[in-house]
């Protein structure tokens, strides 16, 4: 076939043809190829970004609304908060009032003082008894007698003649009334005609002072109450 | 209209004048490849490049060693293919295998060849025209 074209092709030749061609074929199909790409690239990358935009968007969207909820959440955690601050400092006073009812607590405050002398050894536990009752109706909010505070558990005794507080404690005469609460209201439990100051003035050897104070200290229970039987129930 | 083609072309006739030869083959190739416009998936163009770097490698090397006088078709043929074939192979596995710097070693590879090829044929030209 060669020799009759008389064209002398060389294997050499043949072969360098059909490379070059096979080079040429490959070389404009990978630049199709290319460009193609990089135009989709752009085009995806448009796309891509309408895309992402959108995402953006209603990112920021969600994020406006967590940050209302939030908000409002933190509003009523503060208000929470403060009426937890109001409930807790209700409780503090309710738990002081109860300390000083029950003499855990060195107290001031306006009230009366009575000094009782009893030169004869008259006065018995019921004085006492009444004297601490007549404070209490006039709503004295702290009573102390020779500086020992009366609280519920409170008790005096008398044995061969003297007179015990809380069994161990011994007071004597001049006796010291103290209490605290509206000083005229106290004053006049006391001084009132057919009260205290009468019954007492009557005995024998017995005088009473009763003045009104703007300051008196009364100090707290020496011992702590503790309760064997009684046990509180829990509703 | 062979006999016509002989007197008017000699240059045509293949054997000494192998200069334009490798043109026209270029130039058919092109034509060939934009006629028939073969579609890459995006994905793959990586590896038709390298392949096409391959070849171009390939070809100079060819031309060299037929300008030293110690061209192998066969060798060459052999070359040329396994080369194109096996670099867009490799630098394929080598993406799947998580080495995709395998691309940055056969392009350094073929394109220091290539380079080197250059400079010979560049050279050899040089010579064979400073004689003439």
């Amino acid at each position: 076939m060669r020799k009759f074209l008389r064209i002398q092709a060389t294997r050499r030749d043949i072969t360098i043809t059909i490379i070059c061609i096979i080079v040429g074929f490959l070389l404009v199909t990978q630049l199709l190829g290319q460009s193609a790409m990089s135009r989709q690239l752009r085009a995806q990358s448009e796309q891509d970004l309408g895309e992402i935009i959108h995402e953006l968007s209603m990112e920021t969207d969600e994020l406006g609304a967590e940050i209302v909820d939030l908000r409002v959440q933190l509003v009523r955690y503060q208000q929470r908060a403060a009426d937890e601050k109001a409930i807790l400092n209700e409780a503090r006073r309710n738990l002081q009032d109860l300390r000083i009812a029950a003499g855990l607590e060195k107290v001031k405050g306006s009230g009366i003082r009575m000094v009782i002398t009893d030169s004869k050894g008259i006065v018995c536990v019921f004085d006492f008894l009444d004297i601490v009752q007549e404070l209490k109706v006039a709503g004295a909010e702290a009573i102390s007698v020779d500086d020992i505070r009366v609280v519920t558990r409170t008790f005096f005794e008398e044995r061969k003649g003297k007179i015990y507080v809380n069994g161990k404690e011994r007071i004597y005469s001049p006796y010291e009334v103290k209490a605290i609460g509206e000083p005229e209201t106290l004053y006049q439990a006391i001084n009132l005609a057919g009260g205290c100051k009468d019954k007492l003035s009557s005995l024998e050897g017995v005088y009473l002072k009763i003045t009104k104070e703007e300051n008196l200290v009364l100090s707290a229970r020496g011992s702590a109450i503790k309760n064997q039987y009684a046990k509180p129930i829990r509703e | 209209m062979v006999e016509e083609k002989n007197n008017e072309t000699e240059s045509r006739i293949g054997g000494k004048r192998l200069y334009f030869l490798p043109f026209i083959g270029l130039a058919a190739g092109i034509v060939l490849g934009l006629i028939i416009r073969i579609p890459i998936p995006p994905a793959y163009v990586r590896y038709l490049g390298i392949s096409v770097l391959a070849a171009l490698d390939s070809s100079l090397g060819g031309l060299r060693a037929s300008l030293e006088k110690q061209f192998n078709d066969k060798l060459f043929i052999t070359g040329f293919f396994s080369n194109t074939i096996m670099a867009g192979f490799i630098v394929y596995v080598g993406d799947r295998i998580g080495v995709p710097e395998l691309y940055l070693a056969a392009v350094v590879a073929f394109g220091v060849r290539l380079f080197r090829n250059l400079a010979l044929v560049r050279r050899y030209v040089f010579q064979r025209h400073h004689w003439e």
